[in-house]
């Protein structure tokens, strides 16, 4: 038999055509994503566990070594009850639980708008998780530790200069903590007035992130918050009507949650300044304003900024983040945390500043996301700072424009006007005419792959959604985004069951939420879980136990049901 | 590119210049300059920002950084006996690589569905932290043990509705700072010293300051002279005859080898998770955890959120719910409401596979190991003439405080920097008071005998 | 989660509902109105409210048990969407118009044998359908009146339907006030609201909990910090005022006494010296005393006080420094408000302008908004 016998029949010219058009369709893909979550159905850590396995050997002592020493009475009698798993066991486990997470490095993070999704660069996390960092300790000389402290001392200069303030504070280890930081410089600087009691009030918005009323509620100030007006932002007479030399201080962001620049923040400002308050700018949407504006021309006399949210440092799930706070040199020695100095030995931790509020959390502030936010900083400059926000804003503006088109979708307040880096907009009018809410088009997202956020609560704007593109996302990822938005909207109209029993091509299916958030039924931990549902006994341990005349504390009513 | 225009930086895509182009058409503007028309002029910045030249390049940044980097000396280039607040345990290479997986890195607020991996880590380890501490019911992390210490005591003055707390003496200046500025206007702190001959607190002197307005008695243990506070379940008795609640702040990775708190008597356990897995990060690696037993009297009280185990419509699979209930609304309270915000979950989710690595064999060899350590070098120490060992016949874990009579401890410590040693810190940067001539040292899993010998020997130079 | 059993819907339909609007009247109650407005040429439009609503059922999905009133008054447009009822009341004979008292029969008739009442009409629709029934009955209104200011109403009939097939069987339910605007006097160009009673409404208040991190946990009513906010500003020689309404009888629960729902009472140095007081009572009561008020705004247009509150009248008015109105809300209801404005409704306008422009609004303990308030 010769060699070409073996050759097989030729393909049809139609055979070949078809092949051709199914690879189209498969190298052409649509904005559109046919995404499955991954799923591994996971086990909890504790069913992994058998008898003897080891996820890591540490340095040990022979047995016995302990005994006969002071120690020796106080050494645990049994070993904990941890689960027993090896160690490729264990990671795997893990990195299953990692799949089934949506990080932004994943998705076009678009969807969770005040949260500033941009991208964390991942030459960033070579210096964060550096041997050189990791395995240095705040207390040792600091002649051993100068390229962390000029760092800091760099990094100071340069929140300094995009905030136009004197002087800044690294300590903080989030935005949150930063406003509570900013609280007690406040109460710090009336207190050195002897004005500590008669200012009392603390103003601030709806719209502003609700830690900045809480930590003035836990300071112990009454807190005034202003509604918006029909333009989105708090009447400047209704400012007004509220400030007085009982005024201690406005917390205010500009522009807020919706995006919307208020552009009189100076009199907003100097009334407050009139009757002898401190101006606080929250700065947690500066991602469109760096190089174009800054606190310290509005007047401010103290801001923070969130460094997970503007300065790329990454979200962890929800912390560690940091925070940075600004302020003028009035209010200068009042700044938390040990100062920074450099001399002749070069740089070194100087004594706290007289007059400085309390550390707001140990040593110097979360290191290795300073670290982050310097490189990403250095790697950008003025020019490319200016770009992000430049970027993000346009971003926006293009989403803006894009989500104008979807039937049922409005952006109140500022009719026809574009907006700064995010956009809170309103699903009402599509709610009127399908039923469907907000939170069932959120969940729906989760199909495709996104995330989706409404707004905080109390809701303002009805039925919300809060969208921030940030300058990190492509063109293309801005249209999948709107693709997949307004698709959902159109499965609204067509087939709202499938919105509101979403989400279908996640890891899980519909929680539900109710069944387990009673004392009897509620399982904070799987111990929690044996003893509950499964009828573990748990060992008698010495407790305290309420005196018969401990007052009844008040319990509010259950939130919903009968 | 046109000559002169400004390279894209790869961070920033959409600002390459076609893109850009189309993208303002879609819009129907001009320029990007029309969009911050909004803001008045006298706003603007007029010049650029004053900042360095851009180090674009990636290889160029990474140049710079590591050669700042590179001028610090970390304690693996040394032998570093310090601890007091921030302590040199082993981070595993698995932690490590789940600390630095991009999907829990760069996660945030997502929902129990599309993050459903993240809610599940989160609830294995606050049920981790649940065994391990032997209650019930343990928070998503806050920012770090200051906060948990503040927070939690401020729990017990809820729960009893008395203004009055016992404080041990013996804090981090920093946590102590902490502590009174957060219970100001709320609560009244009576502090209660250890004694000088044992280092730690004794019963009587608790016994002495407790009265009916005492809502609890707040103690460390390990506390930081590494002194095991010996005398816990005898306060612990005493404060529950006063009605008063038991808050304790330990460091979770002591209890390989100490009985978890819960068993003597503690209500409230809180402390920082940094040990377990993270790594010391200068100082900069904190989280904060607060415990206590399934009694709706505390779970009332937290501040934080509490995660749950929830079931979906479909049978046999987990869900996770947040266990919110109306806990801000009580604002019957004349103190102030706290707040919650983004602190620490993904060193939960790493301290909570650290303990799953360990496993109960591994926490008891270190706890073993960490002790006998100590103890080794306590007597390794107490033999050399110059060196005073303070408080030898208590019970010590990780940690043993020194008097070097007639010396500063910054001049020991200076002397034993030029030898490649990170002597012990002194009493006056830990405490923010106390004798110049008093130091605390750690020891942990990580040192050998070889490093304790080395010590020994470098001290006998110094002090001859 | 499926119920044992198909859901029972009771479904009236109030054929007079909402003809009063499109003819240039201010509602519909009243027979000369309502001949009027057919007189103008208005087309009932609550039937066919009604049947788009069983048409979304429909198309959702739902299986459910239709209990209606025959012909105008729902059996009709449950017919004609497709459905067919599994009770039919009678009703009066075709060629009477139907009457509150219709209304009000059928419902009571309906209420043993349902889960839920589900109406097509305006506020009047559900004043008559809670007259027949109780405060326990479970309600949802399709919009189809005129005036819907009750928070009763889905915001259309689609979302109604979405409410229904999301209620899993009427076990998730929250109390709403039913309230009416005085027609009367709105034709004569006077603009007042009452509360007539409450009940309960299908559904979840508010959406589900979507919580971000960073978000403080302020679900729920503050109404224990409301309560000491207020509790603090009373003068004990003054003699307070508690307008109608749920936020002021909590707040008043949580003070020790109970308020009443749909009047004023009056309360000195912590006694209640009168309960429901007319506005006689409340002119001696008030006399000679420095005049504490309590009020909430009402309804869903935010109004404060009114025509219909005509107990707080311009004497007892006159007697309030601006600074003596105190003003509570929850975050949550002020949210449903969109942050105001609030309304004041009286004949003289001069009186009460003291009263107006952004005021305090007590929110929680240590906790006030600033809201608007106008003058309707």
């Amino acid at each position: 038999m010769t060699a070409h016998e073996t050759i097989p029949a030729t393909i049809t010219a139609e055979e070949r055509a078809e092949t051709a058009e199914r690879l189209a369709q498969a190298v052409e893909k649509p904005l559109l994503r046919r995404y499955h979550a991954p799923r591994w159905d996971e086990p909890l850590i504790f069913q992994l566990s058998a008898e003897g396995h080891r996820g890591i050997e540490v340095p040990s002592v022979p047995e016995g070594s302990v005994d006969g020493s002071p120690e020796a009475a106080f050494r645990k009698r049994t070993p904990a009850n941890l689960p027993q798993v090896g160690q490729s066991q264990l990671l795997r486990h893990y990195l299953r639980l990692s799949q089934e997470t949506l990080g932004a490095d994943l998705n076009v993070d678009i969807g969770q708008g005040t949260c500033t999704m941009k991208y964390s660069p991942k030459i960033n996390e070579r210096f964060a998780g550096s041997p050189q960092s990791v395995h240095t300790h705040p207390l040792q000389d600091e002649a051993t530790m100068q390229g962390t402290l000029q760092i800091l001392d760099e990094l100071q200069s340069y929140i300094a200069e995009v905030s136009g303030m004197d002087a800044v504070s690294l300590q903080a280890g989030s935005g949150s903590a930063a406003i509570y930081g900013n609280v007690k410089i406040v109460q710090a600087y009336h207190a050195d007035r002897g004005e500590a009691d008669q200012r009392d009030e603390i103003v601030t918005t709806i719209f502003s992130h609700p830690s900045n009323a809480a930590t003035a509620k836990t300071a112990g100030y009454k807190v005034i918050t202003l509604y918006p007006d029909e333009n989105g932002f708090p009447d400047l007479d209704a400012l007004k009507s509220v400030i007085s030399d009982r005024t201690a201080a406005l917390f205010i962001t500009n522009p807020e949650d919706t995006g919307i620049f208020n552009p009189r923040i100076t009199e907003y400002v100097d009334a407050v300044h009139s009757v002898g308050g401190i101006c606080v700018y929250d700065q947690a949407n500066a991602n469109g304003l760096l190089g174009i504006a800054r606190a310290r021309e509005a007047g401010f006399d103290l801001c923070h900024f969130n460094l997970h949210k503007t300065f790329s440092t990454p979200h962890a799930c929800g912390g560690p983040a940091a925070g940075a706070i600004g302020a003028t040199d009035a209010l200068e020695p009042f700044l938390p945390g040990p100062r920074l100095t450099r001399g002749d030995n070069g740089y070194e931790w100087a004594p706290r500043r007289e007059k400085a509020t309390a550390d707001i959390r140990p040593f110097y502030g979360v290191i290795p996301n300073l670290i982050r936010a310097y490189a990403w900083i250095r790697s950008l400059g003025a020019e490319g700072l200016r770009a992000v926000s430049e970027i993000a804003v346009l971003n926006n503006n293009y989403l803006l424009a894009e989500l104008l088109k979807v039937e049922g979708m409005t952006a109140p307040y500022a009719e026809g006007q574009h907006r700064l880096e995010q956009v809170r907009y309103s699903w009402q009018e599509l709610t009127d005419e399908t039923g469907v809410t907000s939170s069932e088009i959120g969940a729906r997202m989760a199909d495709y792959g996104m995330h989706y956020w409404t707004s905080h609560h109390p809701y303002i704007v009805p039925e919300p959604v809060t969208l921030e593109p940030t300058e990190s996302y492509s063109k293309r990822e801005l249209d999948e985004y709107i693709a997949s938005l307004k698709h959902t909207a159109e499965e609204a109209r067509n087939a709202p069951d499938t919105v509101r029993s979403a989400p279908h091509r996640s890891g899980i299916h519909t929680i539900d939420v109710d069944a387990t958030t009673d004392p009897e039924t509620w399982a904070t931990s799987w111990r929690a879980y044996r003893r509950k549902y499964q009828g573990e006994d748990q060992a008698q341990v010495p407790r305290w136990e309420a005196p018969q005349d401990l007052p009844v504390r008040p319990r509010a009513p259950k939130a919903h049901h009968r | 590119m046109a000559q002169g225009a400004t390279p894209v930086h790869p961070y920033v895509p959409n600002s390459a210049p076609e893109t850009k182009a189309e993208m303002l058409r879609a819009i129907g503007v001009d320029s990007v300059d029309e969009f911050f028309s909004v803001i008045p002029e006298k706003l603007r910045m007029q010049r650029p920002l004053d900042l360095p030249p851009a180090l674009a390049a990636e290889a160029e940044l990474e140049r710079h950084v590591n050669r700042l980097l590179g001028k610090n000396t970390p304690v693996t280039q040394a032998v570093s006996f310090l601890g007091s607040g921030c302590y040199p345990h082993h981070v595993p290479a698995v932690c490590d690589e789940i600390n630095t997986r991009a999907e829990f890195l760069t996660a945030y607020a997502g929902e129990p569905y599309e993050d459903h991996g993240k809610w599940q880590a989160i609830f294995e380890y606050t049920s981790l932290m649940a065994e391990l501490l032997e209650m019930d019911v343990v928070n998503v992390p806050t920012y770090d043990g200051y906060q948990a210490a503040a927070t939690a005591i401020r729990m017990a003055g809820r729960v009893t509705s008395r203004s009055r707390v016992i404080v041990t003496d013996l804090l981090a200046v920093g946590k102590r700072d902490k502590i009174e500025t957060f219970l100001d206007g709320a609560m009244e702190i009576d502090f209660v010293s250890p004694r000088a001959e044992t280092g730690r607190l004794h019963a009587e002197d608790v016994r002495a300051l407790i009265g009916p307005d005492t809502a609890a008695v707040f103690i460390e243990t390990p506390n930081l002279y590494g002194v095991i506070e010996a005398e816990a379940r005898e306060i612990a008795e005493l404060a529950h005859a006063n009605g008063s609640v038991v808050v304790c702040s330990t460091d979770p990775i002591s209890l390989g080898f100490t009985e978890a708190p819960a068993t003597w008597g503690a209500d409230i356990v809180c402390g920082d998770i940094q040990s377990l897995g993270i790594g010391m990060h200068y100082g900069g690696a904190n989280g904060g955890f607060i415990a206590t037993h399934d009694d709706e009297h505390f779970v009332f009280e937290y501040p934080s959120r509490l995660f749950g185990l929830a079931p979906t419509r479909v049978e046999g699979e987990i869900g996770f719910c947040d266990v919110a209930y109306e806990r801000t609304s009580l604002a019957m309270r004349e103190e102030g409401i706290e707040w919650v915000g983004t602190a620490a979950a993904l060193w939960g989710i790493t301290a909570g596979a650290y303990l799953a690595l360990m496993g109960p064999t591994g926490m008891q060899q270190l706890g073993d190991t960490v002790a006998v350590r100590t103890r080794e070098a306590m007597t390794a120490l107490a033999a050399i003439p110059g060196v005073e060992v303070l408080h030898a016949d208590s019970p010590h874990w990780r940690e043993f405080a020194v008097r070097f009579p007639g010396r500063s401890v910054d001049d020991v410590n200076a002397a034993l920097l030029e030898r490649g040693v990170f002597g012990g810190a002194s009493a006056q940067t830990v405490f923010g008071r106390g004798d110049a001539d008093t130091a605390v040292y750690c020891i942990t899993e990580l040192h050998t005998s070889s490093d304790i010998a080395e010590l020994a020997d470098a001290l006998k130079e110094i002090l001859a | 989660m499926s119920p044992a059993q198909p859901l029972r819907i009771g479904l009236i339909v109030n054929p007079v509902s909402g003809i009063g609007g499109p003819a240039g009247l201010g509602g519909s109650d009243g027979a000369a109105a309502q001949a009027e407005a057919l007189a103008r040429g208005s087309v009932p439009r609550s039937g066919s409210r009604a049947e788009r609503l069983l048409r979304a059922l429909t198309r959702q999905g739902v299986t459910a048990e239709i209990l209606t009133a025959r012909g105008a008054m729902g059996e009709d447009a449950v017919r004609a969407a497709g459905w067919e009822p599994a009770l039919v009341l009678p009703i009066p004979e075709a060629g009477r118009p139907t009457t509150a008292a219709d209304t009000s029969r059928i419902a009571a008739e309906l209420r043993p044998r349902v889960d839920v009442i589900v109406f097509a009409g305006g506020d009047g629709t559900a004043r008559d359908v809670l007259a027949g029934t109780d405060e326990e009955v479970i309600l949802l209104g399709v919009p189809a009146g005129v005036k819907m200011h009750s928070g009763v109403f889905a915001r259309s009939p689609e979302a109604a339907a979405g409410i229904i097939a999301a209620s899993g069987g009427a076990s998730v339910s929250h109390p709403v006030e039913i309230v009416d605007i005085d027609e009367e006097a709105r034709r004569n160009g006077r603009l007042n609201s009452r509360i007539y009673g409450r009940a309960r409404v299908l559904g979840r208040r508010g959406s589900t909990q979507g919580g971000k991190i960073g978000s403080t946990a302020e679900t729920g009513e503050q109404l224990g910090g409301i309560a000491a906010e207020v509790d603090e500003r009373i003068d004990p020689e003054a003699v307070v005022l508690f307008g109608p309404g749920t936020t002021v009888r909590r707040v008043s629960e949580a003070m020790g006494f109970e308020s009443t729902l749909l009047g004023v009472d009056a309360v000195i140095d912590g006694e209640l010296v009168g309960s429901d007081c007319s506005a006689e009572e409340l002119a001696r009561l008030t006399e000679g005393r420095r005049v504490q008020l309590v009020v909430s705004p009402v309804g869903g247009q935010g109004f404060l006080l009114g025509r219909g509150n005509q107990q707080i009248d311009e004497r007892v008015l006159a007697r309030v420094d601006a600074d003596d109105l105190l003003i509570v809300c929850t975050s949550a209801k002020l949210g449903d408000l969109a942050g105001g404005p609030f309304w004041i409704d009286a004949q003289d306008p001069s009186l009460i302008e003291r009263f107006a422009g952004p005021r305090r609004v007590i929110v929680g303990r240590h906790h006030e908004a600033v809201v608007r308030v106008s003058i309707a």
